[in-house]
Protein backbone atom coordinates (compact mmCIF):
# COMPACT_ATOMS: atom_id res chain seq x y z
CA UNK A 1 0.00 0.00 0.00
CA UNK A 2 2.69 2.53 0.87
CA UNK A 3 4.90 1.65 -2.12
CA UNK A 4 1.93 2.19 -4.38
CA UNK A 5 1.64 5.64 -2.95
CA UNK A 6 5.33 6.23 -3.61
CA UNK A 7 4.90 5.14 -7.18
CA UNK A 8 1.95 7.44 -7.62
CA UNK A 9 4.05 10.32 -6.33
CA UNK A 10 6.84 9.52 -8.73
CA UNK A 11 4.41 9.47 -11.60
CA UNK A 12 3.27 12.92 -10.56
CA UNK A 13 -0.16 11.69 -9.52
CA UNK A 14 -1.84 13.63 -6.71
CA UNK A 15 -0.86 11.89 -3.48
CA UNK A 16 -3.54 10.54 -1.25
CA UNK A 17 -3.15 8.91 2.11
CA UNK A 18 -3.82 5.19 1.83
CA UNK A 19 -5.37 5.19 5.28
CA UNK A 20 -7.71 8.19 5.26
CA UNK A 21 -7.64 9.16 1.57
CA UNK A 22 -6.74 12.72 2.58
CA UNK A 23 -4.28 14.73 0.44
CA UNK A 24 -0.60 14.42 1.34
CA UNK A 25 1.94 17.22 1.02
CA UNK A 26 4.86 15.01 1.97
CA UNK A 27 5.28 11.45 0.70
CA UNK A 28 6.28 10.44 4.23
CA UNK A 29 3.34 11.37 6.40
CA UNK A 30 -0.30 12.30 6.33
CA UNK A 31 -1.13 15.54 8.10
CA UNK A 32 -4.71 14.49 8.70
CA UNK A 33 -4.55 10.97 10.16
CA UNK A 34 -0.81 11.04 10.96
CA UNK A 35 -0.06 7.86 9.06
CA UNK A 36 3.58 7.31 8.19
CA UNK A 37 4.99 5.92 4.96
CA UNK A 38 8.44 4.42 4.38
CA UNK A 39 10.81 6.39 2.16
CA UNK A 40 11.58 3.41 -0.07
CA UNK A 41 13.01 4.48 -3.39
CA UNK A 42 12.91 8.18 -2.62
CA UNK A 43 16.13 10.09 -3.09
CA UNK A 44 17.37 12.83 -0.75
CA UNK A 45 15.77 15.59 -2.79
CA UNK A 46 12.43 13.82 -3.01
CA UNK A 47 12.31 13.38 0.77
CA UNK A 48 12.06 17.17 1.02
CA UNK A 49 10.01 17.66 -2.11
CA UNK A 50 12.88 19.49 -3.80
CA UNK A 51 13.97 19.34 -7.43
CA UNK A 52 17.26 17.45 -7.90
CA UNK A 53 19.44 20.41 -8.78
CA UNK A 54 22.73 21.71 -7.46
CA UNK A 55 21.46 25.20 -6.72
CA UNK A 56 19.14 24.77 -3.81
CA UNK A 57 18.04 27.55 -1.51
CA UNK A 58 19.64 26.80 1.88
CA UNK A 59 16.79 28.53 3.71
CA UNK A 60 14.20 26.48 1.84
CA UNK A 61 16.10 23.25 2.50
CA UNK A 62 16.25 24.11 6.19
CA UNK A 63 12.54 24.93 6.26
CA UNK A 64 11.59 21.67 4.49
CA UNK A 65 13.90 19.70 6.74
CA UNK A 66 12.27 21.07 9.88
CA UNK A 67 8.79 20.70 8.46
CA UNK A 68 9.16 17.08 7.32
CA UNK A 69 11.16 16.10 10.40
CA UNK A 70 8.39 17.41 12.59
CA UNK A 71 5.86 15.47 10.54
CA UNK A 72 7.60 12.15 11.11
CA UNK A 73 8.81 12.90 14.64
CA UNK A 74 8.25 10.12 17.23
CA UNK A 75 6.53 12.58 19.58
CA UNK A 76 4.01 13.42 16.91
CA UNK A 77 3.36 9.74 16.26
CA UNK A 78 3.48 8.39 19.77
CA UNK A 79 0.61 6.01 19.12
CA UNK A 80 1.83 4.86 15.74
CA UNK A 81 4.85 3.05 14.41
CA UNK A 82 7.73 4.44 16.43
CA UNK A 83 10.41 2.36 14.72
CA UNK A 84 9.40 3.68 11.29
CA UNK A 85 9.31 7.16 12.75
CA UNK A 86 12.85 6.78 14.09
CA UNK A 87 14.05 5.29 10.84
CA UNK A 88 12.59 8.14 8.80
CA UNK A 89 14.08 10.72 11.14
CA UNK A 90 17.51 9.19 10.65
CA UNK A 91 17.05 9.20 6.88
CA UNK A 92 16.02 12.84 6.94
CA UNK A 93 19.04 13.79 9.03
CA UNK A 94 21.37 12.05 6.62
CA UNK A 95 19.67 13.58 3.57
CA UNK A 96 19.89 17.04 5.11
CA UNK A 97 23.56 16.57 6.00
CA UNK A 98 24.37 15.66 2.39
CA UNK A 99 22.24 18.30 0.69
CA UNK A 100 23.35 21.14 2.96
CA UNK A 101 27.01 20.56 2.08
CA UNK A 102 28.09 21.94 -1.32
CA UNK A 103 30.67 19.19 -1.89
CA UNK A 104 28.54 16.27 -0.66
CA UNK A 105 25.58 17.60 -2.66
CA UNK A 106 27.63 17.54 -5.88
CA UNK A 107 28.85 14.04 -5.02
CA UNK A 108 25.27 12.95 -4.49
CA UNK A 109 24.08 14.41 -7.80
CA UNK A 110 26.83 12.44 -9.49
CA UNK A 111 25.67 9.33 -7.65
CA UNK A 112 22.09 9.89 -8.86
CA UNK A 113 23.33 10.04 -12.44
CA UNK A 114 24.94 6.65 -11.90
CA UNK A 115 28.19 5.34 -13.29
CA UNK A 116 31.54 5.63 -11.59
CA UNK A 117 31.71 7.59 -8.36
CA UNK A 118 34.52 9.97 -7.52
CA UNK A 119 35.74 7.50 -4.89
CA UNK A 120 35.99 4.68 -7.40
CA UNK A 121 37.61 6.92 -9.95
CA UNK A 122 40.31 8.23 -7.58
CA UNK A 123 41.76 10.39 -10.36
CA UNK A 124 43.56 13.50 -9.25
CA UNK A 125 45.81 15.69 -11.39
CA UNK A 126 49.44 15.20 -10.26
CA UNK A 127 49.82 18.94 -9.74
CA UNK A 128 47.02 18.89 -7.16
CA UNK A 129 49.00 16.39 -5.10
CA UNK A 130 52.28 18.25 -5.42
CA UNK A 131 50.64 21.58 -4.57
CA UNK A 132 48.95 20.02 -1.54
CA UNK A 133 52.25 18.51 -0.45
CA UNK A 134 54.20 21.72 -0.95
CA UNK A 135 51.65 23.85 0.88
CA UNK A 136 51.61 21.45 3.79
CA UNK A 137 55.39 21.43 3.95
CA UNK A 138 55.45 25.21 3.92
CA UNK A 139 52.72 25.47 6.53
CA UNK A 140 54.65 23.08 8.77
CA UNK A 141 57.86 25.04 8.29
CA UNK A 142 56.14 28.35 8.98
CA UNK A 143 54.60 26.91 12.12
CA UNK A 144 57.91 25.48 13.36
CA UNK A 145 59.61 28.80 12.69
CA UNK A 146 56.77 30.69 14.36
CA UNK A 147 56.41 32.79 11.21
CA UNK A 148 52.87 34.12 11.53
CA UNK A 149 53.01 36.14 8.30
CA UNK A 150 54.09 33.15 6.23
CA UNK A 151 51.45 31.01 7.89
CA UNK A 152 48.81 33.59 7.09
CA UNK A 153 49.83 33.86 3.44
CA UNK A 154 49.92 30.05 2.96
CA UNK A 155 46.55 29.84 4.64
CA UNK A 156 45.14 32.40 2.21
CA UNK A 157 46.65 30.44 -0.66
CA UNK A 158 45.07 27.22 0.57
CA UNK A 159 41.67 28.88 0.95
CA UNK A 160 41.94 30.35 -2.57
CA UNK A 161 42.68 26.92 -4.06
CA UNK A 162 39.73 25.47 -2.14
CA UNK A 163 37.35 28.20 -3.32
CA UNK A 164 38.50 27.81 -6.91
CA UNK A 165 37.92 24.06 -6.84
CA UNK A 166 34.53 24.51 -5.19
CA UNK A 167 33.54 26.93 -7.98
CA UNK A 168 34.54 24.31 -10.57
CA UNK A 169 32.50 21.69 -8.72
CA UNK A 170 29.45 23.97 -8.66
CA UNK A 171 29.78 24.75 -12.35
CA UNK A 172 30.04 21.07 -13.30
CA UNK A 173 27.39 19.87 -10.86
CA UNK A 174 24.91 22.32 -12.41
CA UNK A 175 25.43 20.54 -15.72
CA UNK A 176 24.53 17.12 -14.35
CA UNK A 177 23.75 14.62 -15.83
CA UNK A 178 25.99 16.20 -18.48
CA UNK A 179 28.21 14.05 -20.68
CA UNK A 180 30.89 11.57 -19.64
CA UNK A 181 33.57 14.22 -20.03
CA UNK A 182 31.92 16.65 -17.63
CA UNK A 183 31.25 13.82 -15.19
CA UNK A 184 34.92 12.81 -15.33
CA UNK A 185 35.90 16.43 -14.65
CA UNK A 186 33.49 16.56 -11.72
CA UNK A 187 34.95 13.36 -10.26
CA UNK A 188 38.45 14.78 -10.53
CA UNK A 189 37.41 18.05 -8.90
CA UNK A 190 35.61 16.20 -6.09
CA UNK A 191 38.72 14.15 -5.41
CA UNK A 192 40.95 17.22 -5.56
CA UNK A 193 38.91 19.17 -3.04
CA UNK A 194 39.42 16.44 -0.41
CA UNK A 195 43.08 17.40 -0.31
CA UNK A 196 42.25 21.10 -0.06
CA UNK A 197 39.75 20.42 2.72
CA UNK A 198 42.33 18.44 4.65
CA UNK A 199 44.82 21.24 4.15
CA UNK A 200 42.41 23.77 5.62
CA UNK A 201 41.90 21.66 8.72
CA UNK A 202 45.66 21.88 9.33
CA UNK A 203 45.56 25.65 9.61
CA UNK B 1 41.18 -1.84 18.74
CA UNK B 2 44.52 -0.91 20.20
CA UNK B 3 47.45 -0.29 17.91
CA UNK B 4 50.43 -2.61 18.01
CA UNK B 5 53.88 -1.72 19.29
CA UNK B 6 55.52 -1.62 15.87
CA UNK B 7 53.11 0.84 14.39
CA UNK B 8 53.48 3.14 17.38
CA UNK B 9 57.24 2.87 17.19
CA UNK B 10 57.28 3.83 13.50
CA UNK B 11 54.84 6.64 14.16
CA UNK B 12 56.75 8.08 17.08
CA UNK B 13 60.21 7.48 15.62
CA UNK B 14 59.66 7.53 11.88
CA UNK B 15 62.69 6.39 9.90
CA UNK B 16 64.01 8.23 6.88
CA UNK B 17 61.95 11.38 7.09
CA UNK B 18 63.18 14.03 4.70
CA UNK B 19 63.79 14.90 1.08
CA UNK B 20 66.24 14.05 -1.66
CA UNK B 21 67.14 16.28 -4.60
CA UNK B 22 64.20 15.90 -6.96
CA UNK B 23 66.24 17.03 -9.93
CA UNK B 24 69.03 14.50 -9.53
CA UNK B 25 69.02 11.93 -12.36
CA UNK B 26 69.48 9.18 -9.77
CA UNK B 27 66.52 10.19 -7.64
CA UNK B 28 63.00 8.98 -8.25
CA UNK B 29 60.10 10.82 -6.62
CA UNK B 30 56.64 9.42 -6.05
CA UNK B 31 53.81 11.60 -4.81
CA UNK B 32 50.54 9.82 -4.08
CA UNK B 33 47.41 10.56 -2.16
CA UNK B 34 44.21 9.07 -0.83
CA UNK B 35 41.18 11.19 -1.58
CA UNK B 36 39.15 9.32 1.07
CA UNK B 37 41.17 10.99 3.80
CA UNK B 38 43.10 13.73 2.00
CA UNK B 39 46.44 12.23 3.03
CA UNK B 40 49.47 12.97 0.87
CA UNK B 41 52.67 10.95 0.75
CA UNK B 42 55.99 11.70 -0.94
CA UNK B 43 58.55 8.93 -1.20
CA UNK B 44 61.95 9.32 -2.84
CA UNK B 45 64.66 6.85 -3.73
CA UNK B 46 68.32 7.33 -4.61
CA UNK B 47 70.00 4.62 -6.66
CA UNK B 48 73.65 3.88 -7.37
CA UNK B 49 75.11 2.86 -10.74
CA UNK B 50 74.00 -0.75 -10.17
CA UNK B 51 70.38 0.27 -9.59
CA UNK B 52 70.57 -0.47 -5.92
CA UNK B 53 68.52 1.78 -3.70
CA UNK B 54 71.11 3.41 -1.48
CA UNK B 55 68.78 5.89 0.20
CA UNK B 56 65.08 6.45 0.64
CA UNK B 57 63.24 9.35 2.21
CA UNK B 58 59.61 10.15 2.80
CA UNK B 59 57.30 12.88 3.91
CA UNK B 60 53.76 11.94 4.80
CA UNK B 61 50.98 14.27 5.78
CA UNK B 62 48.40 11.97 7.16
CA UNK B 63 47.40 9.69 9.96
CA UNK B 64 49.73 7.62 12.14
CA UNK B 65 49.18 4.49 10.06
CA UNK B 66 50.12 6.30 6.86
CA UNK B 67 53.27 7.65 8.49
CA UNK B 68 54.19 4.24 9.91
CA UNK B 69 53.50 2.53 6.56
CA UNK B 70 55.75 4.87 4.62
CA UNK B 71 58.42 4.74 7.30
CA UNK B 72 58.47 0.95 7.13
CA UNK B 73 58.45 0.99 3.31
CA UNK B 74 61.57 3.18 3.15
CA UNK B 75 63.28 0.95 5.67
CA UNK B 76 62.54 -2.14 3.62
CA UNK B 77 63.56 -0.88 0.21
CA UNK B 78 66.83 0.69 1.33
CA UNK B 79 69.77 -1.42 0.17
CA UNK B 80 67.66 -3.43 -2.26
CA UNK B 81 67.86 -3.56 -6.03
CA UNK B 82 65.12 -1.66 -7.85
CA UNK B 83 63.25 -4.72 -9.10
CA UNK B 84 63.21 -6.25 -5.65
CA UNK B 85 61.72 -3.04 -4.27
CA UNK B 86 58.91 -3.44 -6.79
CA UNK B 87 57.98 -6.69 -5.09
CA UNK B 88 57.03 -4.87 -1.92
CA UNK B 89 53.40 -5.64 -1.23
CA UNK B 90 51.01 -3.66 0.88
CA UNK B 91 49.97 -6.90 2.57
CA UNK B 92 53.53 -7.23 3.93
CA UNK B 93 53.12 -3.84 5.57
CA UNK B 94 49.70 -4.77 6.94
CA UNK B 95 51.17 -7.90 8.47
CA UNK B 96 54.28 -6.28 9.91
CA UNK B 97 52.44 -3.34 11.45
CA UNK B 98 49.28 -5.32 12.27
CA UNK B 99 47.17 -2.61 10.65
CA UNK B 100 43.45 -2.74 11.40
CA UNK B 101 41.18 -3.22 8.36
CA UNK B 102 40.15 0.46 8.20
CA UNK B 103 43.82 1.40 7.80
CA UNK B 104 44.72 -0.99 5.01
CA UNK B 105 44.48 1.83 2.48
CA UNK B 106 47.47 3.45 4.22
CA UNK B 107 49.62 0.48 3.30
CA UNK B 108 48.30 0.61 -0.27
CA UNK B 109 49.36 4.24 -0.36
CA UNK B 110 52.90 3.30 0.70
CA UNK B 111 53.11 0.59 -1.96
CA UNK B 112 51.81 3.03 -4.58
CA UNK B 113 54.39 5.59 -3.47
CA UNK B 114 57.26 3.12 -3.93
CA UNK B 115 55.97 2.21 -7.39
CA UNK B 116 55.50 5.84 -8.35
CA UNK B 117 59.06 6.68 -7.26
CA UNK B 118 60.48 3.82 -9.32
CA UNK B 119 58.33 4.78 -12.30
CA UNK B 120 59.56 8.37 -12.02
CA UNK B 121 63.16 7.21 -12.00
CA UNK B 122 62.60 5.02 -15.05
CA UNK B 123 60.85 7.85 -16.86
CA UNK B 124 63.89 10.03 -16.20
CA UNK B 125 66.12 7.30 -17.61
CA UNK B 126 63.95 6.87 -20.69
CA UNK B 127 64.05 10.60 -21.26
CA UNK B 128 67.85 10.64 -21.17
CA UNK B 129 68.21 7.32 -22.95
CA UNK B 130 66.38 8.64 -25.97
CA UNK B 131 69.14 11.14 -26.64
CA UNK B 132 72.18 9.26 -25.34
CA UNK B 133 71.99 5.48 -25.08
CA UNK B 134 68.66 4.10 -26.30
CA UNK B 135 69.48 0.56 -25.15
CA UNK B 136 70.09 1.79 -21.59
CA UNK B 137 66.48 2.85 -21.46
CA UNK B 138 65.20 -0.60 -22.27
CA UNK B 139 67.59 -2.42 -19.97
CA UNK B 140 66.62 -0.11 -17.14
CA UNK B 141 63.22 -1.82 -17.04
Amino acid sequence: MAPTETERQRQGAPAKCAACAGPMDSPLFCDHCRSLYPADGLNHFELFGLAPTYDIDPALLRQKYLQVSRGVHPDYHSTGDSSLSLHLSAQLNEAHRVLADPVLRAEYLLELVGGKSAKEDKSVPPEVLSTALLLREEIQEARTAGDAAALESRGAQARAVYERTLATIAELARQMPGDERSRARLRTALNSIKYHQKLLTEL
Amino acid sequence: MAYGEKIIDHYQNPRNVGSLDRNSPNVGTGIVGAPECGDVMKLQILVDEHDNIVDAKFKTFGCGSAIASSSLATEWIKGRPLDEALELKNTDIVKELALPPVKIHCSVLAEDAVRAAIADLKAKRTGRGASATPEAATTAK
